[in-house]
């Protein structure tokens, strides 16, 4: 058969989706380099356009490089919960008890501790966005009480009490908590 | 499997991750990080690793999963194909004259983006990554029937889309 | 005689030294759980996170208020109040041991925050949300704790709040 029943053959199977990778080639070879009949000029877009798609995408030069960053993340904070407990024995039955118990509490304590590190987040990218949510989130509540206090008088909205806000001293030092704090020792309300 | 073992078998995996994410998901930034969490989450479970015979279908799998994830979570408002600026000098007059075969991939690569599952993690393998459809098989877990099936109608599709493309151009 | 009384004050000193804290059997009895969503920033990742140097002035702000900060831990109870987590949480948490900085009790929702101070300085931040339209929350910050900065982080942003909290996953 000719050149052109050939192709059409094939390209009719290649619209089946049961034209073999080499006969997709013997298509793209076609299409690169014979003037393509008019009938074809939609198949030769769409073919040429499918070929060399692979090239087309782009691998940023760093992508090992993060990946491997990632994953030593990942190791150093394995590692960091790994604790290694180092005791001695002594000869006393007592010194004996003393550092089993000591045992017992450390272990406790890793298992605490290892128990949450699960939880914990090793991507820090998302570390700092749960992070500046939780802040935000105390902040913002933080605040919507504190103007509470300026807005006493809107019974409606159900407020029962507020209950005396204590100021943080430390010796003469006194730690003002936003100028609202001042307010709020003016208004104690039990 | 060790960490040094695992960086070597399965570090080479990254950019045919890479292509395929960015085939599903449109951008560059969304591909790296996904990519980025499929190897944490490999490497998290390395020590189970050594039972897979053919670990590039599972890495394949799991980015293909979290990649669909990701969609799910997009709103409807998000543009589903954020693509570099190249994207503006695909403006072009008249279609008739040679596009830049770079131009014709970057077009193609946007149609096959905006397909429905599977056919265009199908499309992604057969057409980008050149798999036989034994290999296709095994990745997706479907048969060859469903595989051929679903790739006609990806083909046809696309070649419709192309088409539509071209016409507005021309309008 | 005398050796079973010194070892036994040894164990139970040890017993005390070891002991968990109120916070963190809270945080043992519910990390983790279906229906409880735990959130935790390790020591580890607070200073991996203040070594970032940016020109993004909001990560400014949060190094800033963050400066201090060694953990935060967060235990939220999701989709509703059913359990009763947040009175729990008031009820279990002693009061004696922290001071408490604010109570806001709305008719749906309680708000406490509760620290621990400790040489002039906050070393211990909590934040007890018992609410019974939105989910409840218990916040945890140790480290020493920057209060002014981190006010003053939501000033000016209108945030509808525990919104932002049921984002936290």
């Amino acid at each position: 058969m000719d050149k052109l029943t050939h192709i059409k053959e094939i390209l009719g199977r290649f619209y089946e989706g049961s034209a073999s990778l080499q006969e997709e080639k013997e298509l793209e070879a076609y299409f690169l380099s014979e003037k393509v009949p008019e009938e074809l000029s939609a198949d030769k877009e769409f073919v040429l356009a499918s070929a060399k798609l692979m090239e087309a995408i782009e691998i940023p030069d760093d992508l090992d490089a993060k990946i491997l960053d990632r994953i030593t993340l990942a190791e150093q904070s394995e590692r960091k919960v790994r604790r290694i407990s180092v005791y001695s024995l002594s000869g006393l039955a007592a010194g004996l008890l003393i550092l089993f118990s000591v045992y017992l509490g450390i272990l406790r304590e890793n298992n605490l501790n290892s128990r949450l590190d699960q939880y914990a987040i090793e991507d820090p990218e998302r570390a700092y966005q749960e992070a500046r949510k939780a802040l935000e989130f105390v902040s913002a509540k933080w605040n919507a009480g504190t103007s509470e206090l300026n807005n006493l008088q809107e019974v409606n909205r159900g407020i029962e009490s507020i209950s005396t806000i204590n100021k943080i001293s430390s010796g003469s030092r006194e730690l003002n908590l936003l100028g609202n704090l001042k307010k709020a020792e003016n208004i104690t309300i039990q | 499997m060790k960490s040094s073992e695992f960086k070597r078998a399965l570090l080479p995996f990254s950019s045919r991750l890479y292509r395929l994410a960015y085939s599903l998901l449109g951008n560059r930034e969304e591909a790296e990080d996904t990519v980025q969490e499929v190897y944490l989450k490999l490497w998290k479970m390395r020590k189970e690793l050594d039972k897979y015979e053919h670990p590039e279908g599972l890495c394949i799998q799991m980015t293909r999963n979290l990649c669909l994830d990701t969609l799910r979570r997009r709103t409807k408002t998000r543009e589903l194909f954020t693509m570099k600026e190249q994207d503006s000098q695909l403006e072009l007059n008249d279609p008739s004259n040679e596009l830049l075969s770079k131009e014709r991939s970057e077009i193609m690569l946007k149609l096959i983006n905006q397909l429905g599952e599977p056919q265009r993690t199908l499309v992604h393998l057969r057409h980008i990554e050149g798999k036989e459809y034994n290999e296709i098989e095994n990745l997706m877990n479907m048969k060859e029937n469903a595989i051929r099936v679903s790739i006609s109608r990806a083909r046809k599709q696309l070649k419709e889309m192309l088409q539509k493309q071209y016409t507005s151009w021309t309008n | 005689m005398k050796k079973v009384l010194i070892t036994l004050v040894f164990i139970t000193l040890t017993g005390t030294i070891f002991a968990q804290s109120a916070v963190d059997k809270i945080f043992n009895k519910y990390a983790g759980k279906d229906g409880y969503t735990t959130v935790v920033i390790n020591s580890f990742m607070f200073k991996f996170l203040s070594k970032i140097e940016t020109n993004d002035p909001e990560y400014e702000s949060f190094k800033n208020a963050t400066s201090g900060i060694e953990s935060i831990r967060i235990l939220t109870q999701d989709g509703g109040n059913s359990a009763g987590f947040g009175k729990e949480l008031l009820n279990i948490l002693p009061r004696k041991e922290y001071e408490e900085l604010m109570v806001v009790k709305e008719a749906t929702e309680e708000v406490v925050f509760l620290i621990k101070e400790e040489g002039g300085k906050v070393r211990e931040f909590l934040l007890i949300v018992s609410s019974q339209d939105d989910d409840d929350a218990l916040i945890v910050i140790t480290g020493n704790i920057d209060l002014e900065s981190i006010a003053s982080l939501a000033s000016g942003l209108d945030l509808p709040g525990m919104e932002n909290l049921q984002d936290l996953e």
